[in-house]
């Protein structure tokens, strides 16, 4: 009898361990369900606060791009006006230097007017040419200097017939060659100099430099 | 469930229904645990919305738009210094060969040089 009851308790004990086990299970299954639940539910309401977020400072960027980019668009254009306000007085003094020596007619200009006149020749098709001088002592400088201009085009490759025009064109220096029959010429005068120098050839100076 | 409970039933009631009635007062326990579960997920789910709901209040836009305009001074203010130091240097790389840059204008336009070499 005595042993018929202990393998009672045992059995109900057996029922109630494995009912507690169940109970158990079921109860840290569904804790932890609920702590993935609100996990997610967390990593959906941050990603969509920062979607919403996100949406939002685009909206405002769109908005506010407009003004920014004029006002880049400002800031560079001063720059821009500053830089090429530098490179400009460059410009003038060179400018300043390069009317000196035209004005002072000494052997550095007769030089200049040399190589201006050579170039000029060289780059004409034409074996008739008919070079104009800015002015009457430009002129008779040129006179002295013509045969010594032709020996050295002739050297170089191009034998031609050079005269010089009566007519003078009133420029500062340099000069003006044109073909006889008048198609074509090259303006080598100081001022097509300068302004060659100043929209062809400036970026190139200073890019080899700075 | 305590042991002296069914000690005392055991005198009274014969096993096979003392195990009958254990079985179904443990799934009873059971079946509360379960009723419990099913709570804590309602629970959660509650929760989870409520969470959820927070996210569908509307944004302050003009708080965003505050941090964007500082944002975008500051972009500015970086892009303005970025062309002032590059102009500081231009002007100062200009000095320090301004001599020689000078003299390559004078020669290039006299023609003393190559063709603008």
């Amino acid at each position: 009898m005595r042993a018929g009851k202990e393998l009672l308790w045992v059995l109900v004990e057996e029922i109630w361990a494995a009912a507690r086990k169940e109970a158990e299970e079921i109860l840290n299954s569904a804790q932890r369900k609920a702590e993935e639940i609100i996990a997610e539910a967390g990593r959906r309401a941050r990603e969509s606060q920062a979607r919403k977020l996100e949406e939002a400072r685009l909206r405002v960027r769109q908005k506010l791009s407009r003004e920014l980019a004029l006002k880049k668009l400002q800031i560079k254009h001063e720059y821009i006006i500053k830089k090429n306000k530098i490179v400009e007085d460059l410009i003038r003094e060179a400018e300043a230097k390069v009317y000196e020596v035209i004005k002072s007619g000494k052997s550095e200009y007769v030089s200049s007017l040399k190589s201006l006149a050579l170039e000029a020749i060289m780059s004409l098709g034409s074996r008739d040419i008919v070079l104009y001088a800015c002015n009457e002592r430009d002129k008779a400088l040129l006179a002295t200097i013509l045969d010594e201009i032709l020996a050295e085009a002739k050297k170089r490759g191009r034998d031609v017939r050079a005269a010089i025009s009566d007519a003078t064109l009133g420029c500062a220096g340099g000069l003006l060659a044109v073909s006889k029959d008048k198609r074509e010429y090259f303006n080598n005068t100081i001022e097509a100099r300068i302004r060659r120098v100043r929209e062809e050839y400036i970026p190139n100076i200073l890019s080899k430099l700075l | 469930m305590s042991r002296g409970n069914a000690e005392v039933r055991a005198l009274e009631l014969p096993a096979e229904e003392i195990l009958e009635e254990e079985r179904k007062r443990a799934e009873k326990y059971i079946e509360e645990a379960r009723l419990k579960a099913q709570k804590i997920l309602e629970e959660a789910k509650l929760e989870a919305k409520r969470i959820e709901s927070t996210v569908r209040l509307p944004l302050d836009e003009s708080e965003i738009e505050r941090e964007e305009r500082a944002k975008i001074l500051k972009e500015l203010a970086e892009f303005e210094d970025d062309l002032k130091r590059k102009l500081r240097d231009f002007q100062s790389a200009i000095e320090r060969n301004r001599e020689e840059i000078i003299k390559i204008l004078v020669e290039t336009i006299l023609g003393y040089r190559g063709d603008y070499e």
